[in-house]
């Protein structure tokens, strides 16, 4: 099964992963140095404590004329209670002279290893009782040699300290625990800061991403927010690109205003030719008419990044030129399209839709020509209706089976559809025709994706 | 009538020259927008072909500008762009109709006819004045349905006479609209040309088709118009 890569990952989920990794390296090691301080400052509190106490014993302690003196209670009292985890020996001569009365339950231990005069030992050893389990933990115990004088010799003797770890277990088990809760607590906090930092320092990015997100979608042409000086050289090269690509859209319409420019003025001028027979004029025209339709389709261009463009203002133009194209036909041109209604779309490409199919209406027509839309399931319905006589079933299936192609059923209308069929077809858009309420034809575009512009918009024909 | 063309390429340019020529117009040419807007603003023109891709100033531009300046006549877009895209803004910009390259000649003479006919205000390419009928297709005048046997150059006269009805036209403005711009004309001719006219018109001195004003010139007579 293969890993999903961390390139893969969001810049917020990879940082809080490594947040977690930091945290789950960093939470142990804080405890671990906590707990071994304090437990070392803790032992070592326990040694001097047991130190305390065999001075206490030292004090006691007396040897006369060969003979060990040592009172059975001390003035120490943990030694003097039996069970309170604290025992005290003292060995002369490799014996066992003296054991605190805390000793009760308790073997003797075995000790061969003694510190020599004026020597201490710090430890743990365990000690065996009789009404303890013996695999408890060892017991702290501290050792010192003194020096005593017999006899006109002198004499080592060891004082000897056991204590049961039980409440200093405890204690230190208390510790740990209030030490993981807190740890828990701060790597929480810690946690919760670090998701709250990456939040506040993505910000911008994801500001940008959105923007961008919009740039794509034509709502914006350039980025325009505030970002910091990271994002800030990224937005100037985005801008750039969107520009260039604006740009280089543009040039690229003009290249091809210009090579129809050249390809055709020679085309005319072959044409006026007077002696030029008159067979020549049929693939003239087909070479003028395949020209044509390939400069359309090539500056067709239905990006994703499209402004919607008001459908209203534009055939309003249209309708404008068509009076004077039509003028001798005094037509009556009626646009009823809402003006709220819009189109995500090249305006070229629009205005060649609408205006192949506004140009065959009115070449139809007697009289009135209509061009109005509807919104429904989704699709926008654009209908351009005409007086003339109307297209039967039979020449509309033809008409729209041969859209593609360079036919014509009158008129140069042909051209006109299949430039209509091309832009359709690049914006997943169809077109159909049926019997107008004005009796002539009617032309159905339906286009998906309609935009209704909010009313509060400029209006865009002034 | 008198037509400017503006048209940079130097090969159609001369071919249309010929064709228009060929078929009785005066014809200036301007092969850039400079040339153009000049002429424009100097000559009093019928009719104006102008092509949009020229140098120095654009077709568009050229239209925008003689259009602010109050220059009137007619004028017809011929250019190889066809988006109608760039119809809509020669439209817009004041032109009054779009001819796509390449043409039939035919199709050129008949947009031609058909807008200096409605700039006159004449809807109909047949133009009837009491019993005087003119025809601008086929270039012919008829007086109560009979034919009458004119040269170009007479009908010409009448033509220019019948498209500005109210209008004192003057010798000057006549030579100018029938001949060629540097033809330089001994304007006895047109006096010629008129007196002709009204014989072939009018044999019988009823009608009075053309009034002379003295010093001013030629009216067509108001009676004529009903």
């Amino acid at each position: 099964m293969a890993k999903p890569s961390m390139l893969a990952l969001s810049l917020r989920v990879r940082s809080v992963i490594l947040a977690i990794i930091g945290l789950v390296v960093i939470v142990p090691a804080i405890f671990f140095t906590v707990e071994r301080s304090y437990t070392s400052s803790l032992e070592q509190a326990k040694y001097n404590e047991l130190k305390l106490m065999s001075l206490a014993m030292i004090t006691e302690f007396e040897l006369d004329d060969g003979a060990a003196f040592m009172p059975q209670q001390l003035f120490e009292e943990q030694l003097n209670l039996p069970g309170s985890g604290f025992i005290g020996y003292i060995i002369w001569q490799d014996t066992i002279v003296w054991r605190s009365l805390s000793a009760l339950d308790y073997m003797d231990p075995n000790v061969v290893d003694l510190p020599s005069i004026g020597q201490e030992y710090q430890r743990t050893m365990s000690i065996s009782n009789q009404q303890y389990s013996a695999d408890r933990e060892p017991a702290f115990y501290y050792a010192f040699s003194a020096e005593y004088e017999n006899q006109g010799d002198f004499e080592k003797v060891s004082f000897l300290v056991f204590n049961e770890q039980f409440g200093f277990q405890q204690s230190r088990q208390l510790f740990i625990r209030t030490l993981r809760q807190w740890l828990a607590l701060l790597a929480v906090v810690t946690l919760a800061i670090i998701v709250l930092i990456v939040q506040r320092v993505l910000a911008p990015v994801n500001s940008i991403i959105g923007n961008i997100e919009a740039a794509e979608k034509g709502q914006v042409q350039r980025l325009t927010e505030v970002y910091p000086p990271e994002l800030e050289s990224l937005k100037s090269s985005i801008n750039q690109l969107l520009e260039s690509e604006a740009d280089q859209r543009q040039r690229y319409k003009n290249a091809l205003g210009d090579l129809a420019h050249s390809l055709k003025t020679p085309l005319a001028i072959i044409k006026g030719e007077v002696e030029l027979p008159a067979t020549a004029d049929e693939p003239l025209a087909q070479i003028s008419n395949i020209i044509e339709r390939q400069l359309k389709r090539a500056v067709i261009s239905n990006t994703a990044r499209l402004a919607p463009i008001a459908l209203h203002p534009l055939a309003q133009k249209l309708c404008n030129a068509m009076h004077k194209i039509h003028s001798g036909k005094a037509l009556s041109i009626d646009n009823t399209m809402a003006e709220s209604i819009a189109i995500k779309a090249d305006e070229t490409d629009i205005m060649e839709l609408f205006g192949n199919l506004l140009d065959n209406a009115c070449k139809a027509a007697q009289q009135q020509v209509s061009i109005s839309a509807e919104i429904f399931e989704q699709a926008i319905h654009i209908y351009f209706d005409d007086d003339g006589e109307g297209i039967d079933e039979a020449d509309a299936t033809r008409i729209l089976q041969r859209g593609s192609r360079l036919d014509t059923y009158s008129d140069g209308q042909g051209l006109g559809l299949s430039v209509v069929s091309d832009i359709l077809e690049s914006y997943n858009g169809h077109l159909r025709i049926e019997r107008s309420l004005l009796s002539g034809a009617r032309f159905v575009v339906i286009m998906p994706e309609p935009v209704v512009l909010d009313e509060s918009l400029p209006d865009q024909h002034h | 009538m008198r037509l400017l063309v503006v048209e940079d390429d130097a090969r159609l340019l001369m071919q249309l020259d010929t064709f228009l020529r060929g078929n009785g117009y005066s014809v200036d040419l301007a092969d850039d927008g400079e040339k153009a807007l000049f002429l424009l603003r100097e000559h009093p023109y019928d009719l104006a072909i102008v092509d949009i891709g020229l140098p120095k100033i654009d077709g568009f531009e050229l239209i925008r500008t003689v259009r602010t300046e109050k220059v009137e006549c007619p004028i017809l877009i011929l250019t190889a762009r066809e988006r109608w895209q760039e119809k809509v803004e020669g439209l817009d910009a004041g032109a009054d109709d779009y001819l796509t390259k390449p043409f039939h000649n035919e199709e050129l003479l008949a947009r031609i006819k058909a807008h200096i006919r409605r700039a006159s205000g004449q809807p109909n390419p047949l133009i009837e004045l009491g019993p005087i009928a003119l025809d601008t297709r086929s270039e012919e005048i008829y007086i109560n349905g009979e034919t009458l046997d004119l040269t170009a150059y007479e009908y010409k006269v009448m033509e220019y006479l019948v498209m500005h009805p109210t209008k004192v036209v003057s010798k000057t403005e006549l030579t100018e609209h029938i001949y060629d711009q540097d033809f330089d004309l001994d304007s006895n001719v047109i006096e010629v040309f008129v007196g002709r006219l009204r014989k072939k018109l009018d044999p019988d001195g009823q009608l009075k088709p053309i009034e002379t004003l003295r010093g001013r010139g030629y009216r067509l007579n108001k009676s004529l118009n009903g």
